[in-house]
């Protein structure tokens, strides 16, 4: 089920009534709020709903061995155990055509003869987000890090929660389980300012990424021309504003649907695209699954401990694995790769030439910082290298005579749109929307809200769904 | 901060909003009408029809003439049998046809309204993967969008603000189409706008009705015309085209064929349009090098405006359409034609 859909809106109706009215105790609320959970993922596909099952089943009971387990060798075991079922679930739903197809490619390489049909594999939405969050939690068990959940009913939920589940944030046991233990209630204020963060969340979503960005990314990612300047710089910003807007739009949507339900999940954007350098934009941007490879990959692999060449490799490796994570291809590789790059380059950086930021060469970093990292969209964007490669070309002033395939009004748009978002996040970047909105008179407040509901309901929306369900 | 006070501005405030977008468009009755949207949702409700369809049964496919001309209901009356309609306004019906022929074992009879320009085009067409979206929407859409698409159909029904379409060249009403209005040329930019006034709404069982006020006030149907003669005469001549029309038709015969032989019959209408339109149409696609060898290969009953008075006696006010009486009386004559020609069966109970 989609946030921008109108079977989400009466489904959630019906799950606050359900939840606030005194029909049911605690434990039966959450029993409701899971079997709504399912109803959310299953409307969907309902048999992928055994896979959440499965996950669910495979952690629960690693995690209740870790937590009495004291033979080391045996802690292993059902730590592996956990990682074969949910990276296999990866491995085979989402990278399964891939494996295969590069695969074939290095068996003809040698001159085998091997022309396997691809396989028609449904990928399950959200896969990556609720292994990645199950994992975490028996990683942690493993580590001893977290308490094992006290029922099956509150890890369920907290694998199956349903403002998260299919595209994050990716939360912590920790942050999450022990919100379940205590029956919980929104105040009216967190319930109102939950409702204002649904409102601003659709409002990213439907306005400005699939009303004012979305087509200029299809219309030049979709073009097969070599393209002018001007609409290659236009598409791939249009495609930086309209991710940004798109999961942002998703994550507070998420936050703001739980917090109306009384739980607080972490933040996920802090106002990427002022970062300076591309240690703050990791910082700034899909929090929670860089603090997940940051924690369960980047220290593993050594992290700062073993000199300087091994965190190199080691922060190489977690941008490619990340890449990989948003998708089988190697265009993802690429992206993830080129981000590896730019923080080796900037930790390098600060240790031979350091200099300090002020507000004027800081904003200018953001600018810089903002430029390269529209260079890796072009990557995470287009399906075939060659499309990437005439884009980065273009956009590079070397396709003089390249094609206009964009009308006058989209270049400006996107500039505008785009521009706007920038200077917004320059001076939000110290700052949060709850501070702000302190500072903001009541009035202003509801006529801001007023104006993006508006907007939302004359843009309709045609129930795009969002970019990243498909990772 | 006063977050009670901030919500009930913000109620206020979306409220008037809404009653005062709404009215606005409300007071524009000869543009805008409520009604449900014939969208992919409305299409795959119609489509369904055909899991259970008869042997008796009939399928109507078709671009927009052929919505347009067709009444399902005036057929009804006719014939005794109610036809499903899949006809499409922009899309070729090429994907419609080998989705029913691949997809289901309907062997009973197709009715495909031709409009050379759509039908014979080819699987690069951008409007061909349009259609085959449609179809593919059937076969995958998801118990939500069900449920959402359930849940819509009476705010549609009875909200103007609502009238939008997923084909972009409307001037619909939602966000994207009214920003896209907006038109200004710096540096010799590629021109894509292709902006038709709304003239019609359409019934639920799928029927393009056309505004009454194309027929009564000419200015209007102008505007029609006028978009028209946008890229009419910028076809390609035939010399153009022609190397693609074999293969165009050879496509279609594997299909033809593959219904014929489990028993379904199908028929070709070449609807009429006026000379203005068909002087382009003629040019890039003449009867002769294209309709006329299609036919013969096809070896289906055809009907080609031109060979029968009763088709080509009408006016068209936009060209190419036929406004909603003429529609049901050239439903009329053309059933009792197919039926008199033995291609349909009346059904009496």
């Amino acid at each position: 089920m989609l946030f921008n859909s109108l079977s989400f809106v009466v489904f959630l109706v019906i799950v606050l009534i359900l939840y606030y009215a005194k029909l049911f105790s605690w434990t039966n609320k959450k029993r409701m709020l899971l079997f709504a959970s399912y109803v959310f993922y299953g409307l969907w596909n309902p048999p992928l709903v055994i896979l959440l099952w499965i996950s669910t089943m495979v952690d629960w009971i690693a995690g209740n061995k870790l937590a009495k387990e004291e033979n080391q060798k045996n802690r292993n075991l059902w730590l592996l155990l956990s990682m074969s079922v949910n990276l296999g679930f990866l491995a085979f739903f989402k990278y399964g055509n891939f494996l295969l197809e590069n695969f074939t490619a290095l068996v003809n390489s040698v001159d085998i003869y091997y022309h396997p049909q691809k396989m028609d594999i449904i990928l399950p939405m959200g896969i990556s987000f609720y292994t990645f969050q199950t994992m975490s939690y028996t990683i942690d068990m493993y580590n001893r890090k977290t308490e094992r959940a006290k029922t099956f009913l509150d890890f369920a939920l907290y694998v199956t929660f349903f403002p998260q589940l299919v595209a994050g944030p990716i939360v912590r046991a920790g942050d999450l389980i022990s919100q379940f233990y205590e029956e919980k209630k929104a105040t009216i204020n967190q319930f109102i300012w939950g409702l204002f963060l649904l409102t601003i969340g659709l409002f990213q979503k439907v306005v400005m990424a699939d009303t004012l960005l979305a087509d200029t990314a299809d219309t030049v990612f979709g073009s097969d021309k070599v393209l002018n300047f001007w609409d290659a710089w236009s598409g791939t910003l249009a495609f930086s504003g309209q991710i940004f807007f798109d999961f942002a739009g998703y994550s507070t949507c998420a936050i703001g649907i739980a917090l109306m339900l009384g739980m607080v999940l972490p933040d996920n954007f802090r106002y990427p695209y002022a970062a300076l350098g591309f240690s703050d934009l990791w910082n700034r941007w899909h929090i929670s699954l860089s603090s997940w490879l940051r924690d369960y990959l980047y220290i593993p692999l050594g992290g700062n401990r073993f000199g300087v060449t091994r965190m190199y490799a080691a922060l190489m490796i977690t941008m490619l694995l990340g890449g990989l994570w948003h998708g089988a291809a190697w265009t993802f590789m690429v992206w993830g790769g080129l981000h590896g790059v730019y923080l080796i380059l900037e930790k390098l950086q600060k240790r031979y030439i350091p200099f300090k930021i002020t507000v004027w060469n800081g904003m200018f970093l953001a600018f810089v910082t903002f430029t390269c990292v529209n260079f890796t969209w072009v990557f995470f964007r287009a399906r075939e290298f060659k499309t990437a490669w005439n884009m980065i070309t273009s956009m590079l002033f070397l396709n003089s005579d390249g094609e206009k395939i964009l009308q006058s009004f989209d270049i400006l748009k996107v500039c505008v749109v785009v521009g706007l978002m920038f200077i917004c996040h320059w001076f939000m970047r110290n700052s949060s929307l709850k501070e702000v909105s302190l500072k903001t008179s009541p009035w202003v407040l509801g006529i801001v809200w007023a104006f993006m509901f508006l907007l939302i309901a004359i843009a309709q929306g045609s129930g795009e769904q969002f970019i990243y369900f498909q990772f | 901060m006063n977050l009670q006070k901030s919500l009930l501005i913000a109620i206020v405030l979306s409220l008037s909003g809404l009653v005062a977008w709404e009215s606005y468009w409300r007071a524009k009755p000869e543009y805008y009408k409520a009604s449900l949207e014939d969208d992919r949702y409305l299409w795959a409700k119609e489509r369904a029809k055909v899991e259970i369809a008869t042997k008796e049964d009939v399928i109507i496919i078709g671009s927009s003439r052929t919505g347009f001309n067709f009444n399902t209901h005036i057929w009804e009356a006719v014939q005794g049998v109610k036809p499903i309609n899949l006809s499409t306004d922009g899309k070729p019906p090429g994907p419609f046809l080998e989705d029913i022929v691949y997809n289901t074992s309907f062997n009973g009879t197709i009715i495909v309204g031709v409009t050379s320009l759509m039908w014979f085009s080819s699987k690069d067409n951008p409007r061909w993967s349009d259609a085959k979206k449609w179809a593919d929407h059937y076969h995958n859409q998801t118990y939500a969008q069900k449920l959402g698409y359930f849940i819509s159909k009476p705010l549609q029904r009875n909200l103007v603000m609502l009238t939008s379409s997923e084909l972009k060249f409307y001037n619909d009403l939602d966000l994207k189409s009214l920003i896209n209005t907006i038109y200004f040329d710096i540096d010799g930019r590629p021109d894509y706008r292709f902006k038709l006034p709304n003239f019609s709404s359409h019934d639920e069982d799928r029927n393009l009705i056309m505004f009454p006020i194309m027929t009564a006030n000419p200015d209007f149907a102008k505007q029609i015309q006028d978009v028209w003669n946008q890229f009419l005469p910028y076809l390609p001549d035939f010399d153009v085209v022609k190397d693609e029309i074999p293969a165009i038709i050879n496509n279609y015969l594997i299909v033809i064929n593959d219904f014929k032989a489990r028993g379904g019959n199908i028929i070709f209408i070449e609807h009429y349009a006026e000379d203005e339109w068909n002087k382009h149409s003629n040019r890039m696609l003449p009867r002769k090098e294209v309709w006329d060898r299609f036919v013969a290969a096809a070896n289906c009953p055809a009907y080609h405006f031109e060979d029968y008075e009763f088709m080509s006696k009408y006016t068209l006010p936009d060209w190419s359409h036929m406004n909603s009486e003429d529609a049901k009386s050239y439903t009329k004559d053309m059933v009792n034609q197919l039926i008199k020609d033995g291609h349909l069966t009346k059904k009496t109970n």
